[in-house]
């Protein structure tokens, strides 16, 4: 007699491992399409990266093919900012060449003398020590006193911050400040006396180192407005020390054939 | 020497007035004037109390203009970083030194504003005086940041554009341009920025 039971369970049986090779199958399909998706995921990701990266490198060969469609001199260098600037100082390479043609004179010891065309604008307060103080002078023989004067509008005078005692020396000598100087938000100018003996010094020429003064008189077709020389006449010298202010009212200011190149700030 | 004294001193432009060309060795053409907007790193104009602006003069170099200008006088905010257009004069181009004029004055406050220009008109190019004391070699501004360590020689800079996204021309000045987008370049072409004259 045939044993329907044992014939039932082994159905059973055949079902089950039936079910779960369907739900083994089932698994390893969904795992591969997982896989798969996962495979495509990462590969999109990175053809996308490769797109952008492909993108900026198109963009900064348009960017740098732009600036060298000038017709002058290809660009040497650009830097794309990411920060504010926090001060300015111009330092006209002009100083240090000899073309156009700038002169030499004694610096006077009876006079400190500023550029007002080298202001030094600082836009957030900071300390600075490695920068340098430079000046252009020749062989020379003497010591100089240099100055850094805030610009103090609403009290109309110059204040100054601190100084350095400068030897003579050829070329564009540098001195580094001793110690580190806070500088607040402001216009600063520098402005140099011979202390000791005679230190020779550059000039440059008022067709090139004009700037425009204004104020609630003058315009730009007053040529009084254009100056390119402020000095301080010292009640008495040689000086060891600077003058701590100076009174707007006395400085004067005007536009000279023979500016003298006040120091300037190097940042370097 | 000619000599004078003023009392105070409402602002203090590196405007070079037009008869201050002596020292021209050559010209330069800048291009793509629709779509960036130069500034002179050595031209800043600073004010130390209000003043009011009403006109502005072009530098006197201008060769082979076409079309209108628009001349944008833009103020520095260092503590948001970027430029904000205080105020703006629109005219035809032309050589030698032309003026626009607003109808009104703009009062500017205190702080440090760089010009600029720029036309609509694409293909257009202006040639412009270059002068020696500001090209690449022997012109240069230094700025500083120390977080960037501008104090190297790669941080002396002749000017600073703002090029818009995709080279596409535009059709009016920025109200305001983020300093993250603007680009430092050192180059002979030193376009000339209009300077401002205070009326």
């Amino acid at each position: 007699m045939r044993d329907f039971n044992k014939d039932r369970y082994f159905q059973d049986w055949l079902r089950k491992q039936e079910e779960e090779k369907k739900l083994k199958e089932e698994r390893r399909r969904k795992r591969i399409i997982q896989e798969n998706r996962e495979r495509r995921k990462r590969h999109q990701m990175m053809m996308q990266e490769q797109l952008m990266a492909q993108m900026a490198a198109f963009n900064d060969a348009v960017i740098n093919a732009s600036v060298d469609s000038d017709t002058s001199t290809p660009a040497v260098a650009t830097l794309e900012n990411t920060v504010a600037l926090e001060s300015y100082a111009p330092k006209m390479q002009y100083y240090l060449t000899a073309s156009p043609a700038n002169g030499v004179t004694i610096l006077g010891q009876n006079k400190i003398l500023f550029n007002p065309g080298f202001p030094i604008e600082i836009y957030k307060t900071q300390s600075i020590q490695s920068a340098v103080i430079a000046i252009p002078t020749v062989l020379s023989a003497g010591n100089m006193l240099i100055g850094l004067y805030k610009y103090d509008y609403p009290n109309e005078k110059f204040t100054l911050i601190t100084e350095w005692l400068g030897a003579h020396a050829a070329g564009n000598p540098k001195y580094t400040l001793d110690s580190p100087v806070d500088l607040t938000p402001g216009t600063y100018f520098t402005g140099c006396v011979c202390s000791s003996g005679s230190v020779r010094i550059t000039y440059s020429n008022n067709t090139s180192m004009n700037v425009t003064l204004y104020d609630s008189t003058k315009r730009y077709t007053d040529q009084s407005s254009l100056i390119n020389k402020m000095e301080y006449t010292l009640p008495s010298f040689p000086v060891t020390t600077l003058p701590t202010e100076i009174l707007q009212s006395d400085m004067t200011i005007g536009n000279g054939s023979s500016p003298i190149l006040a120091p300037t700030i190097i940042f370097e | 020497m000619a000599t004078t004294n003023v009392s105070t001193i409402p602002g203090i432009g590196f405007a070079l007035a037009p008869n201050q060309h002596a020292y021209q060795s050559s010209t330069s053409t800048v291009t793509q004037l629709n779509y960036r907007l130069y500034f002179s790193t050595y031209q800043p104009m600073q004010v130390f109390t209000d003043v009011e602006v009403q006109e502005c003069v072009l530098d006197g170099a201008i060769v082979n203009p076409g079309g209108t200008g628009y001349v944008g006088l833009y103020y520095y905010n260092q503590s948001d970083a970027k430029l904000e257009l205080k105020v703006q004069w629109s005219g035809a181009l032309a050589t030698g030194q032309p003026v626009f004029s607003n109808p009104s004055a703009t009062t500017l406050t205190t702080g440090t504003y760089f010009s600029t220009i720029f036309t609509p008109y694409s293909g257009t190019s202006y040639t412009w005086n270059q002068r020696d004391f500001i090209n690449n070699t022997t012109g240069q501004v230094y700025f500083w940041n120390p977080e960037n360590d501008w104090r190297s020689s790669a941080g002396k800079w002749t000017r600073f554009y703002y090029n818009n996204a995709g080279s596409v021309a535009l059709t009016e000045l920025p109200a305001e341009i983020l300093y993250s987008d603007l680009v430092f370049d050192n180059n002979a072409t030193n376009f000339i920025a209009p300077y401002i004259i205070i009326k």
